[in-house]
């Protein structure tokens, strides 16, 4: 009576016992490892509003930095394609001329910031300045990572149009889609629209592209392209000197354009431009550049012969509607810097 | 015997049971971070995470990289199309996840393959160097690799700088950055920089909230054999009080003498444990039973008659000692502000029941010039509205304006009804994390509440004044009763700030500690 409980409930103790100490060994044992799951794949912006703010802050201290020493070659940290030459350029005419008086005045202040939404590279972001103190139009500036090892330099940039209302875009959290350059989903592709500005800056309204942009009236930049041919013949032809005036504008070679989707569907394209403008005179006319312009300071003191060659470089932001749409592409903004000069 | 002896056994090895919960939460408790290490496989100079893996265990993690030689070494965090973009062809080392809670599963990734393909492909936490020799062809990745003119191999390339970074720190031979995640992909990238640059060993730091997966299951397990071995030792006792009952009387002598040392020791356990009120929990259950059980046995039989004295008196003796006597003798509550906080409560309103019954005068509140008994009715009363701050009424400077809510009716003070004692009681538990550890305060209430009356010694400011505690039956009764709520007649004379009186506990108390009068007494 007394031995059966025990031998009956003795192991029931050890069990208990045993029930215990394995659950305290396996106490020790902790859960699994978790396995990484990280947020769905999506492309979103790839700069935030305050890393575009910091690379816009480095390039204007590259700038500055260039300007005060009049060293070009701090340039290239932060500058670069067009806007690398053109900048060169100005301050190489600012050191022949001894003022800086010629050299873009970039504002430092931003109005609206353009993000890329971009998983590859090139990358091109867009700023657009505020108004400057000197009553400057607005510009647009455009900065290219060409490689992930890259930094965001400056590509580019053009005077807005004065009183035009840019496009609007998708916000900076979302970021703005980059547009290959032969993105079908715009009325012209932007590489075409580029090739098709150029080909319409060159040869006026007589174009067969001219239906597709607005007309060289409202487009400034082909206005004073027109206006600039008819009073450059006319001086040319002053005084009997019987001389000869042409240009040609063609795009900048090996110098994709910049595009970017608009919040309409449509896209906003900066294209770089060359413009080589040709004045020449019979024998013995000396055909001298403006005083106190570029090309002046360019030719270095060299003596007026009868032949003078300006090479402009040119940038335009054009806003390009989406296929199907009935409107046609219009000039944003351009710029137009001389530089280069030979005779 | 032997029931007893299997008794005593499942005690201890509930004890034991419920001590290993206890300390697989405390003492054994897994650490609060995890911390794990990635040692760079293969060749190159760099250190990539997959996206997720910074975020893998916790929001925020601290990263920190180091270098053997003291050379550079930057950290980044980017887009993971950034970083595997920077990245590109070079050969580096890929942290794909934990391979266990103390390393990081890496992966090479050689010059040749694509680095941003393979990543969503394979997640095989890789052992390391299995894959190293497999995936990297370290010697073709100079020779191979055209593009890379930089080859990361001879010189490691810095990232820091990159506007890609939204976040890069850069340190000599170590570097540390936190980071917390939010929304999007991210990777980390970590290179050792310069000349003969070495991939640095990143080791990434989260906080975790360690579980204590073990302890109620310990302390579960540990109660239900304490109960079973005490049921085991009760059935035992009472199977021999029924065989002493019939008759045996020659056995008897010794039986019952053996009864009474363990009645006398169950006895003891109740008693102390009420008076101390922060007994043990496993005590105070193997306290509680005991005593219940026992009574009737120990009421019968002569040896008994001892224990059984200062058992049935227990319950009461906790509330009359600390009432009468005050806090400091009878209890001697080991942790004495624990007792004071909870002491007032109960006791009061048994001296200021006894003070009304026996001394019904309406006298002055100021305990200097009041006669003990009298003393006892305003003191409390006058302590009461100083703690709700109604000051101004309450003070001994006016004594012929007792406070209208609480001693108005002729004197006699407010006796706090159920409902009051129910708020202090429900104030009581809140407060009690910081008294009682969670498991002690759970295991009070898992064996019903009789230590909560013994959790209630005196701090009473009334205590010296207060009439000798009744030593009646019938007294005793009506301090139960009160204690309990029981008292039907006290409930009408319910305070209208009673709810705010509970509500107020925490501040009381600390009043309570504060106060110079209640330290002078």
């Amino acid at each position: 009576m007394t031995a059966h409980p025990f031998r009956r409930t003795r192991p029931a103790a050890r069990t208990a016992a045993l029930g215990v100490l394995a659950a305290l060994a396996l106490a020790g044992c902790a859960e699994d490892v978790p396995t990484p799951n990280p947020d769905a794949a999506a492309t979103g912006p790839a700069l935030s509003a305050d890393q575009e703010n910091r690379v816009l802050e480095a390039m204007n201290t590259t700038l500055a930095q260039a300007s005060e020493s009049g060293d070009a070659g701090v340039l290239d940290q932060r500058l670069t394609g067009p806007a690398l030459a053109v900048r060169t350029s100005q301050l190489r005419v600012a050191q022949l001329r001894g003022n800086a008086d010629l050299v873009t005045n970039l504002q430092t202040e931003y109005q609206a910031l353009i993000v890329p939404a971009s998983d590859t590279w090139p990358r091109t972001a867009f700023a657009v300045t505020e108004a400057g103190e000197d009553l400057q139009a607005p510009r647009l500036l455009a900065l290219e990572q060409a490689s992930a090892r890259e930094p965001y330099k400056l590509w580019g940039w053009v005077q807005l149009r004065p009183g035009v209302t840019l496009p609007s875009f998708a916000a900076p959290e979302l970021g703005s889609e980059e547009l290959a350059p032969d993105d079908a989903s715009l009325l012209v592709s932007p590489q075409d629209v580029a090739g098709q500005y150029a080909e319409l800056a060159t040869s006026g309204d007589e174009s067969p592209f001219a239906p597709t942009f607005e007309s060289s009236d409202e487009d400034l930049f082909r206005k004073f392209l027109k206006e600039n041919v008819q009073a450059q013949t006319q001086e040319l032809q002053k005084d009997g000197a019987n001389g000869s005036y042409s240009y040609s504008v063609a795009l900048t070679p090996d110098t994709p354009v910049k595009a970017v989707r608009t919040a309409d569907g449509g896209g906003m394209v900066m294209v770089s431009l060359d413009m080589v403008e040709t004045m020449e005179a019979p024998a013995g006319v000396k055909v001298a550049p403006p005083e106190g312009r570029s090309g002046e300071a360019l030719l270095e003191g060299a003596a007026p012969t009868n032949k003078l060659v300006n090479g402009y470089s040119d940038m335009v932001a054009l806003y390009v509607p989406p296929q199907g749409s009935d409107q046609t592409v219009k000039l944003l903004g351009w710029t137009h810097v001389q530089t280069s000069v030979s005779q | 015997m032997l029931r007893r002896l299997l008794g005593a056994v499942l005690i201890v090895l509930g004890l034991v049971s419920a001590g290993l919960g206890v300390a697989s939460a405390t003492v054994w408790r897994e650490p609060d971070t995890v911390v794990a290490t990635a040692t760079p496989t293969g060749d190159g100079t760099l250190v990539l995470t997959d996206p997720g893996v910074l975020e893998l265990v916790a929001a925020d993690v601290t990263v920190s990289a180091r270098v053997p030689d003291g050379g550079r070494v930057t950290l980044a965090v980017g887009r993971d199309v950034d970083v595997a973009g920077w990245v590109g062809e070079d050969a580096a080392t890929r942290v794909t996840g934990l391979a266990d809670w103390q390393t990081l599963a890496t992966r090479a990734q050689g010059g040749v393959q694509d680095a941003e393909g393979e990543a969503p492909a394979d997640e095989q936490p890789a052992e390391g160097e299995a894959p190293a020799e497999g995936e990297a062809p370290a010697e073709e990745q100079p020779a191979e690799g055209e593009t890379p003119a930089e080859a990361a191999p001879v010189v490691g390339v810095d990232p820091a700088g990159n506007d890609m970074w939204v976040a890069e720190v850069s340190g000599e031979g170590s570097a540390t950055l936190r980071w917390d995640d939010r929304p999007g992909r991210w990777s980390l990238l970590a290179a050792g920089v310069g000349e003969g640059a070495q991939a640095p060993t990143v080791e990434l730091t989260w906080p975790r909230a360690a579980s204590t997966p073990w302890l109620w299951p310990g302390v579960v397990t540990g109660v239900v054999l304490v109960l079973a071995g005490l049921v085991l030792l009760f059935l035992d006792r009472r199977r021999r009080t029924r065989g002493g009952a019939a008759g045996h009387g020659d056995s008897d002598g010794p039986r019952n003498g053996r009864r009474g040392r363990g009645e006398g020791r169950g006895a003891a356990a109740p008693t102390g444990d009420t008076a101390n009120g922060t007994g043990g929990a496993s005590a105070g259950d193997s306290g509680a039973s005991p005593a219940g059980e026992t009574r009737p046995s120990a009421e019968a039989g002569g040896p008994g008659a001892l224990p059984w004295a200062s058992r049935s008196a227990s319950v009461p003796v906790a509330a009359e000692t600390s009432a009468g006597d005050g806090a400091g003798t009878g209890l001697s509550d080991p942790a004495p502000e624990h007792a004071a906080g909870h002491a007032e409560p109960v006791p009061t309103p048994g001296a200021r029941r006894r003070g009304a019954r026996f001394a019904p005068t309406p006298s002055t509140p100021s305990a200097e010039t009041a006669g003990p008994d009298a003393g006892a009715a305003p003191v409390p009363s006058r302590r009461r509205a100083a703690l709700r701050r109604e000051a101004p009424a309450a003070e001994p400077s006016a004594p012929p304006a007792p406070p209208q809510t609480t001693t108005a009716p002729g004197g006699v003070p407010a006796v706090r009804t159920r409902r009051e004692l129910r708020a202090l009681e429900e104030a009581r538990r809140a407060s009690e994390p910081q008294q009682a550890t969670g498991l002690t305060g759970r295991l009070r209430a898992l064996t019903g509440s009789i230590p909560v009356v013994g959790q209630r010694p005196s701090g009473d400011p009334a205590a010296d004044q207060a009439p000798p505690a009744p030593t009646t039956r019938a007294g005793r009764a009506a301090a139960w009763r009160e204690t309990w709520g029981f008292d039907a007649g006290a409930g009408s004379q319910s305070t209208p700030s009673t709810p705010s009186a509970g509500s107020r506990w925490p501040v009381t108390e600390n009043e309570n500690d504060h106060d110079p009068e209640g330290g002078a007494r």
